[in-house]
């Protein structure tokens, strides 16, 4: 058996899907050349009627998503295309043959804040009373495993913002206890005028570009998508012979226990849990770090001190980008988008940059790869999530032996 | 199946309508909004206090509970509370959106309203996985304390008009948890649940048929969607803990 430095079953990932606004579902490498050319796709909602509402601005999934069906129907069920489309693309690329076998012993873990929300507007706006099964939050991740063959542990969480980080994670601890050998992890969500009505109502969505960590950011911009990692043990990866990408090396969640919606306003909860994640991995340092980075004022100060106390040495010498800059915030796909983000900087070298971000702020102020891609050595990555409820999650990933 | 190490369950409550205390919520900093909100915050009080924990709000407020973590069971209670919101966007369009509702459309809000009235710091997580989510959260809850990330996790659920918790320890306690895996399956010998709330009686009747005998007792429950979970308790009444 593969064992870590502390003795546990090593884990690594072997498989990767997406669906995000950078590439429409044409798939990971597609993504990853949209995300270094510093693509912007927040625009003007089509999806949803923002016409109420006092901002308009989403980072909206289009192409064949937007044209394969009815708009009406689509918008009722684009969640589910899109985590079966990014779980396809990774269990494909994985080459485990789930249903020839490999899904006695492999579980799913799916990370999701809405998932059908969107059939539950119809049906609220309708007065029916019967919530159709597409609705439910574990509708997604059930049907997955039935089309599948998976029999193993099946979970769907619901950690705000965190749940596509923390799914990875969870799975990365159910295949370490030795209750599953692999798991399918990540997360996803779909655009709905129930979230953009939500977030408006907070005053959290911005009128502009999304700008992290940039002195004059105003907000979120609302995305949507999808994103899987196969992971495995070392010992099952090798078995059959699969591409590793690279190794699952610590992980934690942490809790802020101070606010519903506000993050702790010094960082403590987030930096609790990268302290943690980066002790389960055995680093004092990264390579990179994945931001959270959503540009709101609050989130982007609060995580650059979270970053400053958990690196007190090293933090102004890491790169450090927000994806959301190009994307938007996408919930409980947010969390899986970046980490695919991380492992794809591993495997290129190359970080994405933060697009937007013109005018420095003094209270950010670390490395946020203003504006370019940069190619740098990458061993190491940290991706690093946390959302309404005070929910922190941290992910370290390391090149893989 | 390779025996895990023992995960101790101390105290379970029930909160419901018929036995909920309001005056347990006297000294909660902040207000509450919906009575499952309230129950489940009741019922963690509860089990904290009889566990020997940090107790209650006390505790909370002199930081014991920090190396707590929660892992929440909630699967339809929420379904309302969303309709609920989206009726008054329909009604009356943007400024029908309530600010102070919003945030507890989310699933996890209830666990966030429990790491925030009692200071837990650890992991917090919320499973929403059908019928089966409060077993799922008491399996991953074992799942933490026997790899040693937590040394205890309350783990609970939630339900309409309900709230069931008990903390996961691993300081050895009466009832412990000697095996718990999941799986999707079907067949005989599994008791097949169409609510979450029905799994709190389940778990409820084991502990007390363990306490009453002595001795193990295996659940096998599963959903109408095919998943199953099965767990064996075993309680330690007339035997030496090791």
């Amino acid at each position: 058996m593969d064992l870590d430095k502390n003795n546990q079953r090593q884990v690594v990932v072997t498989g990767l899907g997406i669906v995000s606004p950078l590439e429409s579902g044409h798939g990971v490498d597609a993504f990853w050349k949209a995300a270094l050319a510093g693509r912007n796709t927040v625009a003007p909602a089509g999806i949803i009627d923002t016409e109420p509402y006092v901002t308009h601005a989403v980072a909206e999934i289009k192409g064949s998503f937007a044209s394969e069906a009815g708009k009406d129907r689509l918008y009722e069920r684009r969640w589910q295309a899109f985590i079966e489309h990014a779980f396809a693309e990774a269990v494909a690329d994985s080459g485990v043959a789930l249903k020839a076998g490999d899904g006695q012993r492999a579980g799913i873990v799916l990370g999701t804040v809405l998932a059908g929300v969107a059939a539950g507007e119809k049906l609220w706006r309708s007065g029916g009373t019967e919530l159709p099964v597409g609705y439910r939050l574990s509708s997604g991740a059930t049907q997955l495993a039935k089309d599948y063959g998976i029999k193993g542990p099946v979970l769907t969480i619901s950690n705000a913002c965190a749940s596509g980080t923390d799914a990875i994670g969870m799975a990365a601890r159910y295949i370490v206890a030795g209750r599953a050998d692999l798991m399918i992890a990540g997360g996803g969500d779909a655009l709905s005028e129930f979230a953009f009505s939500g977030f408006s109502s907070l005053g959290a969505l911005t009128k502009d570009l999304v700008r992290p960590f940039d002195k004059d950011r105003s907000g979120l911009a609302l995305g949507e998508g999808a994103a899987f990692l196969v992971i495995e043990s070392k010992t099952s990866a090798k078995a059959r012979g699969a591409c590793i990408y690279a190794e699952v090396a610590g992980y934690s969640s942490a809790a802020d226990a101070n606010h519903m919606t506000g993050p702790d306003r010094d960082g403590r909860g987030l930096a609790s849990a990268i302290g943690k994640a980066l002790k389960e991995a055995g680093l004092a340092r990264v390579d990179y770090i994945s931001a959270h980075g959503t540009g709101t004022p609050f989130n982007d100060q609060m995580e650059t001190l979270a970053i400053k106390t958990a690196f007190p040495d090293s933090a102004f010498d890491i790169p450090v980008s927000s994806i959301k800059s190009m994307i938007g915030h996408s919930f409980g796909a947010a969390g899986a988008i970046e980490a695919v983000t991380c492992i794809k900087a591993m495997e290129t070298s190359s970080v994405p940059p933060t697009v937007n971000l013109e005018t420095d702020d003094p209270a950010c102020d670390l490395d946020y790869v203003k504006g370019q891609a940069r190619e740098v050595s990458v061993d190491s990555v940290l991706s690093l999530s946390a959302g309404f409820g005070g929910q922190n999650a941290a992910l370290v990933f390391t090149r893989a032996d | 199946m390779e025996e895990v190490k023992k995960v101790y369950l101390k105290g379970a409550a029930l909160v419901n309508e018929d036995n909920f205390d309001e005056s347990v919520l006297n000294k909660l900093a902040g207000r509450t909004v919906f009575r499952e909100e309230r129950f489940l915050l009741a019922a963690i009080a509860e089990v904290l206090e009889i566990s020997g924990e940090a107790a209650g709000f006390e505790g909370a407020a002199a930081g014991n509970n920090a190396d707590l973590g929660i892992v929440l069971g909630v699967d339809t209670v929420v379904d309302g509370w969303k309709a609920g919101f989206f009726g008054e966007v329909i009604e009356d369009g943007p400024i029908g959106a309530s600010p102070l509702a919003f945030p507890y459309t989310s699933p996890n809000a209830l666990a966030a309203r429990a790491t925030i009235a009692f200071k837990i710091k650890g992991d917090d997580i919320t499973i929403s996985s059908g019928a089966l989510s409060f077993l799922k959260a008491v399996s991953y809850g074992a799942l933490l304390v026997e790899s040693g990330v937590l040394e205890g996790v309350i783990v609970g659920g939630v339900a309409e008009g309900a709230a069931f918790t008990t903390l996961l320890s691993a300081e050895p306690g009466e009832n412990y948890i000697t095996e718990v895996f999941e799986r999707r399956a079907a067949g005989d010998g599994l008791v097949q649940i169409s609510t979450m709330a029905e799994s709190f009686a389940i778990l409820r009747d084991a502990l007390d048929e363990g306490a009453s005998h002595g001795g193990s007792t295996g659940l096998r429950v599963s959903d109408s969607a095919g998943n199953m979970i099965g767990m064996t308790l075993a309680c330690s009444i007339g035997q030496v803990v090791a």
